[in-house]
């Protein structure tokens, strides 16, 4: 673990293992690729440790809810179920990596604690190991996605459906920013956990997941679709998938999320990374 | 080359989630530790000083041993120097690659194999993959865990687990070596080939730091010390200057409270052990010298006052004698020479004459117990701490200090064939 750091100007060559900066953290964590690909590999496993069916657990619970969400939902909606069933796969694969992602965030330095208070390492390794670990899940729940779409409407597998690629890209790059500030602001402050477990559970119903955008209108269609990042995050995923082009005001927004969003997460990761250790 | 360089380095531990009525009193019962302060409008914010402005500069082949009390922040500035904890303010320059051992497997999941333990936990240090399974060979030969390898760890007994982790540890290459004391010595009892292979782990080690308030094992150890105390740096030298220092500040407590010029002492019953059927009440160690200051070459009168329950037969006092260091200098029993009844009444005393002590100056504590065959009444640890002023045992005061050694002996000092131009101190010897 040696790392160049620090203004060491009287010692020539130095090497310091504690990396000073925050930009420092990020690259050399990212750097260390082997490490936090096992460390989120390794966490998927370990879930499913001892079962037959393993990480397709996950799989098959999907495909269970939304075969019976989908299917009360089609008549709820008065969708036709080729439609629905499809719209709503994408959207809900889509939505467990973000939410997923956003949720385990907040437990990512608390449950990290034994091993910084132990050895010295980048800080954002733990936020690679997460969203990679986050992203295998979602490998898996894809599955289910081809599975209802080569059944129900494999019209949609078109090229277009190859730009989710960028808008898996988009999700991933802001899940690293949304872990690490998430993170310590969990681990400062305890009551935030609970606070957005139970804000991302509220926007589960108020987002466009289950019901398609459109049917609401004016003022409700502004504030809870145009106005709802998660819409867009959404969106910029599930449109390609089901064969649709995304809206360029989701792309937008995206980009404008992840510049925004890493500024202020590099901001803070800056200032309080020291701090991170007593916090613990 | 590998260097450690601290400077005015200044460490405080917020303290969140602390009721302030429990700290409150966390505040007035803490004997020991890093002082706490409190800031902020209405004084809410605690926080405890860990380390205060602790400067320090290593070298290769620096062997430095962390002696202090337990809270005096020898593990704080273990962190420190790992990079764990960053400083509040002052800097920490570390050249060099650093070893912590504070987790022997950082990471360690019961549910893994051995073998992917060990891949894991190499990562987390800092190996890469390459790099690990390079050294698979060497550890499985020497944590001799055969099979079991391949099992998840949670099937290990603690000794195995704690195996594979030295095994793991003790493959890498140590250059710059912190260790917390239950690492090294605790559980290096495992084997004598462990032992082995942890000298020449350290000995392959650039820079050691070992935290301990054992000064023996720092001694060991150990080419230089740092004592600590309430996160400072009082003293930083040779490691037995600093290792004395701090068995003083440790032994040497009582002087104020029990103590006092004539060698005359209260008992000090903090430490007692036995049945109690018999107690001693109270004990005086006093010079035979007519003003009562003891002195190299005094005898020694002690008198031991006692009560028990009714009057006792069978009984064997005895009184140890030991440098303040807890060497033993003279073992006093009352069976071995006799004089005392068979049976003794309920309460009394009990007096006990020696011969000249010959010692040198210094300090020096007595034990006292009371056994009735094999059974225990009465077992008083350091109850009396008494002084052996300087005298005139040697001439001109050239006498050696008790740092030297413990004994004084009469000598005749002569060229053969001359007249005898030396002196003889005590014709008595």
């Amino acid at each position: 673990m040696t790392i160049v750091s620090l203004p060491v100007e009287d010692l020539p060559n130095a090497k310091s293992h504690s990396v000073v900066t925050a930009a420092g953290d990020l690259l050399r964590g990212l750097s260390r690729w082997e490490l936090w690909g096992r460390l989120g590999w390794l966490d998927v496993r370990r879930r499913y440790r001892r079962t037959t069916i393993g990480p397709f657990w996950t799989s098959i619970t999907l495909a269970v809810y939304v075969g019976a969400v989908g299917t009360v939902g089609a008549s709820i909606w008065h969708q036709n179920i080729h439609d629905y069933l499809p719209f709503l796969v994408s959207g809900m694969v889509t939505w467990t990596l973000v939410s997923s992602i956003i949720i385990e965030s907040c437990g990512m330095f608390i449950a990290g604690q034994a091993l910084f208070r132990n050895i010295c390492f980048e800080y954002s390794v733990l936020a690679y190991a997460l969203v990679w670990r986050v992203f295998l899940v979602f490998l898996h729940n894809l599955i289910v996605y081809f599975a209802v779409v080569l059944l129900l409407k494999p019209s949609v597998l078109g090229l277009t459906a190859l730009l989710a690629i960028p808008g898996l890209l988009l999700i991933l790059a802001n899940g690293v920013w949304v872990a690490l500030l998430c993170g310590m602001l969990c681990l400062r402050f305890r009551d935030v956990p609970p606070l957005i477990a139970a804000v991302i559970q509220i926007s589960m119903l108020i987002t466009p997941l289950f019901w398609p955008a459109d049917t609401l209108v004016g003022m409700r269609e502004f504030v809870f679709v145009e106005l709802n990042p998660l819409y867009h995050v959404l969106d910029v995923v599930r449109a390609p998938l089901l064969g649709e082009l995304p809206h360029l005001s989701s792309y937008a927004f995206m980009i404008g999320m992840t510049i925004g969003g890493w500024w202020l997460a590099y901001k803070v990761f800056s200032r309080f990374r020291k701090r991170i250790a007593y916090w613990s | 080359m590998a260097s450690v360089v601290l400077e005015n380095v200044n460490v405080d531990f917020p303290i969140y989630g602390a009721q302030q009525r429990s700290l409150h009193k966390a505040i007035f019962k803490r004997a020991t530790g890093g002082s706490i302060e409190r800031n902020g409008r209405n004084q809410d914010r605690v926080t405890v000083k860990a380390l205060t402005d602790v400067s320090l500069t290593l070298q290769d082949g620096d062997r430095l041993g962390l002696i202090g009390h337990n809270g005096s922040g020898k593990s704080t500035l273990l962190k420190l120097i790992a990079g764990i904890y960053q400083p509040l303010s002052g800097r920490v320059k570390v050249e060099g690659r650093v070893t912590p051992l504070f987790d022997a497997m950082p990471g360690l999941d019961s549910e893994d194999s051995g073998y992917e333990n060990i891949i894991t936990s190499g990562m987390l240090i800092g190996m890469t993959r390459r790099q690990i399974e390079a050294k698979i060979p060497e550890i499985e030969e020497f944590c001799e865990l055969g099979e079991y390898l391949t099992l998840p760890v949670r099937t290990y007994s603690t000794g195995m687990t704690m195996r594979l982790g030295f095994a793991l540890v003790t493959a890498l290459d140590p250059g710059v070596l912190l260790m917390d004391e239950g690492f090294g010595t605790g559980d290096l009892r495992f084997a004598e080939r462990a032992e082995a292979r942890m000298s020449d782990f350290i000995g392959r080690s650039q820079i050691m730091v070992l935290a301990s308030h054992s000064d023996n094992t720092i001694r060991s150890m150990c080419n230089k010390a740092v004592l600590m105390e309430a996160g400072r740096i009082v003293a930083f030298g040779p490691v037995n200057e600093i290792c004395d220092r701090y068995y003083e500040s440790v032994h040497m407590l009582p002087q104020a409270e029990n103590e006092q010029a004539t060698g005359v002492s209260k008992l000090d019953v903090s430490n007692r052990s036995g049945d109690g059927t018999l107690r001693i009440l109270e004990a005086q160690i006093e010079s035979a010298d007519a003003d009562g200051v003891i002195r190299s070459k005094s005898s020694l009168k002690i008198t031991l006052s006692y009560q028990s329950v009714s009057e006792m037969r069978d009984l064997r006092f005895y009184v140890g004698i030991f440098d303040a260091k807890g060497t033993g200098l003279f073992m006093l029993d009352s069976d071995a020479f006799g004089g005392l009844p068979n049976a003794i009444p309920a309460k009394g005393s009990i007096t006990c004459s020696t011969g000249p002590i010959n010692l040198t100056p210094g300090r020096c504590y007595i034990n006292i117990a009371v056994f009735k065959f094999e059974r225990e009444l009465d077992h008083l640890y350091k109850t009396v701490y008494f002084n052996v002023a300087v005298d005139d045992f040697h001439p001109a005061g050239k006498g050696p200090p008790r740092d030297w050694v413990m004994c004084v002996i009469g000598q005749n000092w002569k060229l053969e064939g001359l007249e005898n131009v030396g002196l003889l101190v005590d014709e008595d010897i």
